[in-house]
C-alpha cells in the first residue's frame, strides 16, 4: 500500500521542485501539478493517497472552480492556499 | 435633492453686470432728459417771460416821463411837444403789436403761448391769463384814447392826454405784474420739476441698488456654498486622503470643476491603486525567485554531499537571479520611462535572433507553452539591443500571460522602412478594461492565467522603448483572436 502524500500544485516548476526536496527529505511524498486543472485531476487520481494540498494562489485556471472542487474531495482543513503576495494572501483567508 | 442650476456662473455675473449697467443707463436717461426739459423751461421763462417785463419796464419809464412832463405843463400852461407825443404813440404801438403777436396768451395759438397756458393751468393761475387780457385791452383802450386826444385842442388836449397816459401807466404796471406773475408760476413749475427728478433719480438709485444687491446675494448663496464645500474636500483629500465625492448637480461652471475634481481624485485614488498593485507584484515577483534561490541554498547546505542538488542549486540560483536582475532594471527603465528619461544607444542588430532568443528564455521560464516562431533568416534593424530585447521580453511574456494555454505565433515582416513583430494569440479577446490598462504606466496584469512565465511591469515599458527607438505598439482584435504589433524602424 502506498504511502500518504502531499499534492503540490504550483506553475512555478522550481518551487514545485523545492517542496518536493524538503518534503522527501523529511520522509513524505509529494505529488505535482501546474495549474488547478491539473490539481483537480491529479486529486481524483489519487484521491486515497492524497492528505494534504498545497496550492499556490496564482496559478492558471479557475480558482474558485479548482478550490471547490478540492474542498468537496478533502475538505476545507486539508487544503492550503500560499502566495509570496501577502495581500493576495489575506483576500484568499 | 438640490435643484439643477442651469444658470452659469459667467451669466449670474453677466446678469449682475446687465442689471447694474441697466440702473446706470436708466438713471442716466432720467437725469438727461429731465435736465433737458429744465434746460427747455428755463429758455422758454427767457424766451417768453423776460422779455415783455424788460420792454414794458422800458415803456413805463418813458410814459412815466411823459406823464411827469403832462402834468407840469397843466400846472404851467404849456403843452406837450407832439413829436415826442408821436414817437411815444409809435412806441406804444409797437409794444401793442409785438405784444398781441409774441405774448398775449389768450389771444396767441403760437407753442410758447400754449405752453404758457399748460404751465398756469396746473398751478391754478388762469386768472393770469384773464388779467392779462384785461390789461392789455385796457392798455389799448388807453393808447386809442391816448392818440384821440391828440387831435384835440388845448388846454382839453393836455388834460385828456395827462389823464390818458397816466391810465396807461396804470395798465402796464398791471400788464407787467402779470407777467412777473407767469415768471413766477413758471419758475415754480420748474422748481417743482426738479425737485420730481431728484425724488426720481433717488428711487431709481434705490430700486438699481437693491435689485443689485439681490441679485449679489442671490450669485453668491449660488457659488459660495459649493467653493467652501469643494475647498473642504480638496483639504480633506490632501490632508487625510479621504475622497469624498462632491455630487454638485449644478450645471455651472462650478458644477463641471466639481466634476473635473471628482474625476481628478478618483483617477489620483485608482493610480494609486494601479500602483499599490503594481508594488505587490513587484514583491510578489521579487519573493518568488528569492524564495526558490534560499530554499535550495538551504537544502543545499543541508546535504554538501549531495553534488547533484549542489549543482541544481547553483544553477537555479544563477536562472533566478538573472530573473530578479531583468526585473529591477525593468522597474528602474519604466521609472525613467514615466519621467521621459530613457536613454539609447542604437547599432545595427538582427531582429529576428533577439525574438528567438527571447522567445527561448521565455519557454525556459514557462517550459510547457509552445510558441510557434516564424521569423526572416536575418531582419537588420539599427535599436539599441539591451532596451529591445527588454521590450520583447515584456511583450512576449504578456502574450503568453493573456493567452492561458492557446495557441501562440510570433512572426517577424521586415519591410524596409518598417519592421514588425506580430505576436497572436488565437482564441483570444480582450475586454475593454484590459485593452485600457493593458498599455497604462505601471498596468500590472494580475497573475491569473500567466503559464509559468511572468509579465514583469506590463507593456508600459514595450511601448516606451518602441516609443524612444521611433515606433509604436498596438494591440489589434484580429477574426481569429488579438494581436500585438511592435512596430520599428528598418
Amino acid at each position: 500500500m502506498s504511502e500518504r502524500a502531499i499534492l503540490v500544485a504550483d506553475d512555478d516548476p522550481d518551487f514545485r521542485e523545492l517542496v518536493r526536496l524538503v518534503i522527501e527529505g523529511w520522509g513524505g511524498a509529494v505529488l505535482e501539478a501546474c495549474d488547478f486543472a491539473e490539481a483537480v485531476d491529479v486529486a481524483h487520481a489519487h484521491r486515497a493517497r492524497i492528505g494534504f494540498v498545497l496550492l499556490d494562489y496564482f496559478m492558471p485556471g479557475d480558482r474558485d472552480e479548482g478550490v471547490r472542487s478540492l474542498r468537496a474531495l478533502f475538505g476545507a482543513e486539508a487544503l492550503m492556499l500560499c502566495t509570496a503576495c501577502g495581500d493576495a494572501a489575506r483576500r484568499a483567508a | 435633492m438640490k435643484p439643477r442650476l442651469r444658470i452659469s456662473v459667467a451669466k449670474r455675473l453677466a446678469l449682475l453686470a446687465v442689471a447694474e449697467s441697466a440702473t446706470i443707463s436708466i438713471l442716466a436717461v432720467v437725469i438727461l432728459i429731465s435736465l433737458r426739459q429744465i434746460e427747455e423751461n428755463i429758455a422758454f421763462t427767457r424766451r417768453f417771460g423776460l422779455p415783455p417785463i424788460e420792454l414794458i419796464g422800458k415803456v413805463l419809464v418813458q410814459n412815466g416821463h411823459i406823464l411827469d412832463t403832462a402834468r407840469h405843463q397843466l400846472s404851467s400852461g404849456d403843452t406837450l411837444d407832439p413829436a415826442t407825443v408821436d414817437e411815444h404813440l409809435r412806441t406804444l404801438h409797437a409794444l401793442e403789436s409785438r405784444y398781441r403777436l409774441e405774448w398775449l396768451i389768450k389771444a396767441n395759438p403760437s407753442a410758447d403761448a400754449l405752453k404758457a397756458r399748460a404751465v398756469l393751468e396746473p398751478a391754478g393761475r388762469t386768472d393770469l391769463i384773464d388779467d392779462e387780457k384785461t390789461a392789455f385791452d385796457d392798455f389799448i383802450d388807453a393808447a386809442r384814447r391816448l392818440e384821440a386826444a391828440t387831435h384835440l385842442e388845448p388846454p382839453d388836449r393836455t388834460t385828456e392826454m395827462a389823464r390818458d397816459l397816466r391810465d396807461i401807466q396804470s395798465s402796464l404796471r398791471v400788464l407787467r405784474n402779470v407777467a412777473t406773475g407767469q415768471v413766477i408760476v413758471a419758475q415754480r413749475a420748474v422748481e417743482e420739476e426738479v425737485e420730481q427728478v431728484r425724488s426720481l433719480v433717488l428711487l431709481v438709485a434705490a430700486a438699481g441698488v437693491i435689485a443689485a444687491a439681490w441679485a449679489a446675494l442671490h450669485v453668491r448663496r449660488a457659488i459660495a456654498p459649493r467653493i467652501r464645500q469643494l475647498v473642504h474636500k480638496v483639504r480633506r483629500f490632501s490632508e487625510v486622503g479621504v475622497n469624498e465625492r462632491v455630487f454638485d448637480a449644478g450645471w455651472d461652471e462650478i458644477g463641471i470643476l466639481a466634476n473635473a475634481i471628482d474625476a481628478g481624485f478618483t483617477a489620483i485614488m485608482e493610480r494609486d491603486r494601479e500602483r499599490e498593485k503594481f508594488l505587490a507584484v513587484v514583491a510578489h515577483e521579487l519573493k518568488t525567485p528569492l524564495s526558490s534561490i534560499l530554499g535550495f541554498a538551504q537544502a543545499a547546505n543541508q546535504r554538501p554531499d549531495n553534488v547533484e542538488l549542489g549543482r541544481r542549486a547553483l544553477e537555479l540560483v544563477e536562472r533566478h537571479g538573472l530573473r530578479l536582475s531583468r526585473l529591477l532594471e525593468d522597474v528602474l527603465l519604466a521609472a525613467r520611462a514615466r519621467a521621459g528619461d530613457l536613454p539609447i544607444h542604437r547599432e545595427p542588430m538582427d531582429l529576428g535572433a533577439g525574438v528567438r532568443k527571447v522567445v527561448a528564455e521565455v519557454q525556459a521560464a514557462a517550459p510547457t507553452r509552445e510558441i510557434a516562431i516564424d521569423t526572416p533568416l536575418s531582419a537588420p534593424i539599427l535599436a539599441d539591443e539591451g532596451l529591445l530585447l527588454h521590450s520583447l521580453w515584456t511583450f512576449i511574456t504578456y502574450g503568453v500571460a493573456i493567452s492561458a494555454g492557446l495557441p501562440l505565433r510570433i512572426s517577424i515582416v521586415h519591410e524596409p522602412p518598417h519592421c514588425e513583430v506580430r505576436l497572436d494569440v488565437h482564441g483570444r479577446d480582450l475586454s475593454e478594461d484590459e485593452f485600457s490598462r493593458a498599455l497604462a504606466p505601471f498596468g500590472a496584469l494580475v497573475y491569473e492565467g500567466i503559464g509559468g512565465a511572468r509579465t514583469g511591469i506590463g507593456l508600459f515599458l514595450c511601448r516606451e522603448i518602441a516609443r524612444v527607438h521611433g515606433g509604436a505598439l498596438r494591440i489589434e482584435r484580429t477574426a481569429s483572436g488579438i494581436r500585438l504589433v511592435l512596430e520599428l524602424p528598418a
